[in-house]
């Protein structure tokens, strides 16, 4: 294993406990909102968000490959709020990777929140917990198993991404370049040996988090809540 | 009267109009039949529903204007719902944990005083789903005391419970007002509950308000649904004038004419108690019937008798008796109304088989 592949596992965590992070800040007001809104417009946002569950990552790629070249608007924005250009950078990885995990951070959220009785809310409110006070007394313990989901997924996702990574972030060390990307360059340039090494790791790695995944109320498939949101409806 | 209400709300075919004052004192009852609105009434005084354009005034509080709307969590009240609504992941006492955190005024009973008063001393370490139905509506009841609240909402609480639970749970209700000076809303369809708990009653139907007074007046008048529900009957004041120790009877004062003899109960003479007489219990005779075994033969006055229409006559009928000031139910065959011709104004007798103490308190003086 060299300093390179060090680098890229170090790097490929960073990019994932990042993505895990922001996920939860949107993923969670948006799953709310997703729970318990009524308006007509739901199937088609509900639609968007669980896109990148059936597209090629390659898809999404190309597309923010195109908004983040330095002439864009989105690049120009991000130029103007930080001074830095977006293609090929750190950034551009984060922003790719929690579009692409989205799905798997907002569906078992919404899923938890629909389930849960709203009675209980309106107790918690009688009793006089305002809404802050009803999301962290309540909603985060009653929806424990749900956000302990949502955040392995999240993270697990974003680490086994390829194809978006492969299209924005080329293939820098230390900068873009992530364990999935080293692993396709050792086997490239026939380091079989190292490439054994990463791919066994992400195996390992990916097996346990999915081990502990169905641990916690067997939690049936990585996409439950696409099948019980069709079923509710 | 300080509980001001204009709530206006319309849902479908569903529309809710009520304009009231209810007094912020003692337990009020909502009632009428399911989907006469009574839980919506109660949501929005709650606040967790709005009607639009209402206004809801809390002993001057403004809880609702057309610029202002105060959220549940700051109005200061106790809900009890018919689920008990316990939180899953606390323990009992991890529930009534909850209110104390919250509590809304800074005096009121403890933990202690509210569990000896519900009997859950004992259940304070269990997971709350380890408790039978009439545990979690007693703990539920002791959480929203434990808020402290400056007005208690209770809507069906004692729904899905069995008999027993059910009489047990009205005593402890019945006992409430000794413990605690809040006002009580109580939404119930049942005349049963209602008439041993409430003081004041409001009466909905379809949403729209149909009467609002006193129990002990509202509970008697043929024009209203409550006097033709199944269990119907009068809810009377008595004073308690003199225990007779030798046949272990009491006799109690309705007024300066009339007297009842009941079971010999524990008050002290000159108190006031709240009696209940169901209409099926009382009977008319035309003369003071002289060999009878029934020992309350009260002269009174035939008030008012309930009219059916030719379409839709009915096996019995109910007449409202005057005595003075109160008045009685009876209800009789409409084969012996018309046997002894009964009419309005005439003078009888009502014979009286049962009388039901309701509670030695005199809540209602």
């Amino acid at each position: 294993m060299s300093h390179n592949d060090w680098l890229a596992i170090g790097l490929t965590i960073k990019l994932a406990t990042l993505t895990t992070v922001i996920l939860l800040a949107i993923g969670t007001p948006l799953a709310w909102w997703l729970a318990k809104t009524h308006i007509r417009i739901k199937p088609i946002l509900e639609a968007i968000i669980a896109l990148p569950l059936v597209l090629p990552p390659t898809v999404l790629g190309f597309y923010l490959l195109i908004a983040f070249a330095p002439d864009s608007a989105v690049a120009q924005f991000w130029q103007w709020l930080t001074g830095g250009t977006l293609a090929f950078s750190f950034s551009a990885l984060v922003i790719a990777s929690v579009l692409y995990s989205l799905p798997f951070v907002v569906q078992p959220l919404q899923n938890g929140f629909q389930q849960l009785h709203s009675p209980l809310l309106d107790t918690a409110a009688s009793l006089g917990a305002g809404p802050i006070d009803r999301f962290f007394s309540l909603v985060l313990p009653l929806c424990r198993n749900n956000f302990l989901v949502a955040s392995t997924l999240g993270f697990a996702h974003t680490v086994g991404e390829f194809g978006v990574v492969l299209m924005i972030g080329g293939n820098i060390p230390g900068r873009t370049q992530v364990l999935s990307i080293a692993l396709y360059e050792r086997v490239e340039s026939l380091q079989y040996e190292t490439a054994h090494w990463l791919a066994g790791g992400l195996i390992t790695f990916s097996l346990v988090v999915l081990s502990l995944v169905y641990l916690v109320n067997g939690y049936r498939g990585i996409t439950p809540s696409l099948k019980s949101n069709g079923a509710t409806k | 009267m300080s509980l001001l209400l204009s709530l206006h709300l319309k849902r479908g075919d569903f529309s809710l109009d009520v304009d009231a004052a209810l007094p912020s004192a003692g337990i009020t009852a909502i009632c009428g039949p399911s989907g006469s609105g009574k839980t919506s009434l109660l949501r929005c005084i709650a606040g967790l529903d709005t009607a639009p354009k209402g206004m809801v005034q809390f002993t001057g509080q403004d809880w609702q204007t057309e610029r202002r709307f105060v959220r549940t969590e700051e109005r200061g009240i106790g809900l009890v719902f018919q689920e008990a609504n316990l939180f899953p992941h606390l323990t009992v006492a991890g529930n009534l944990n909850y209110a104390s955190k919250r509590q809304f005024n800074t005096t009121g009973p403890s933990v202690d005083e509210v569990c000896t008063w519900l009997n859950i001393t004992t259940l304070l370490k269990r997971s709350v789903n380890k408790l039978s139905g009439g545990e979690r509506k007693r703990v539920a009841i002791a959480r929203a005391l434990l808020r402290h609240p400056q007005l208690l909402l209770m809507d069906e609480p004692l729904t899905g419970l069995h008999d027993s639970a059910r009489e047990e749970m009205i005593a402890v209700l019945q006992n409430l007002p000794n413990h605690l000076a809040i006002p009580v809303l109580y939404v119930s369809h049942s005349f049963h509950e209602i008439s041993r708990l409430a003081d004041h009653v409001v009466l909905l139907d379809q949403g729209q308000l149909v009467a609002e007074g006193d129990l002990i007046t509202l509970s008697t008048r043929l024009d209203l649904p409550l006097s033709h529900q199944q269990g119907a009957g009068a809810v009377i004041n008595a004073i308690l004038r003199e225990h007779d120790p030798d046949y272990q009877l009491s006799t109690l004062s309705i007024d300066t004419d009339h007297r009842l003899s009941i079971n010999k109960i524990s008050a002290q003479r000159g108190q006031t108690v709240r009696l209940f007489v169901a209409a099926r219990d009382v009977s008319i005779s035309l003369d003071p019937p002289l060999h009878s075994s029934i020992l309350n033969i009260l002269p009174c006055e035939i008030d008012t008798i309930e009219q059916q229409s030719a379409s839709s006559l009915n096996t019995q009928l109910t007449v409202r008796l005057r005595l003075n000031e109160h008045y009685l139910l009876a209800r009789i065959t409409r084969k012996s109304c018309d046997r002894l011709q009964l009419q309005e104004g005439q003078s009888v007798f009502a014979q009286i088989k049962t009388v039901a103490l309701i509670n030695e308190y005199g809540n209602a003086s």
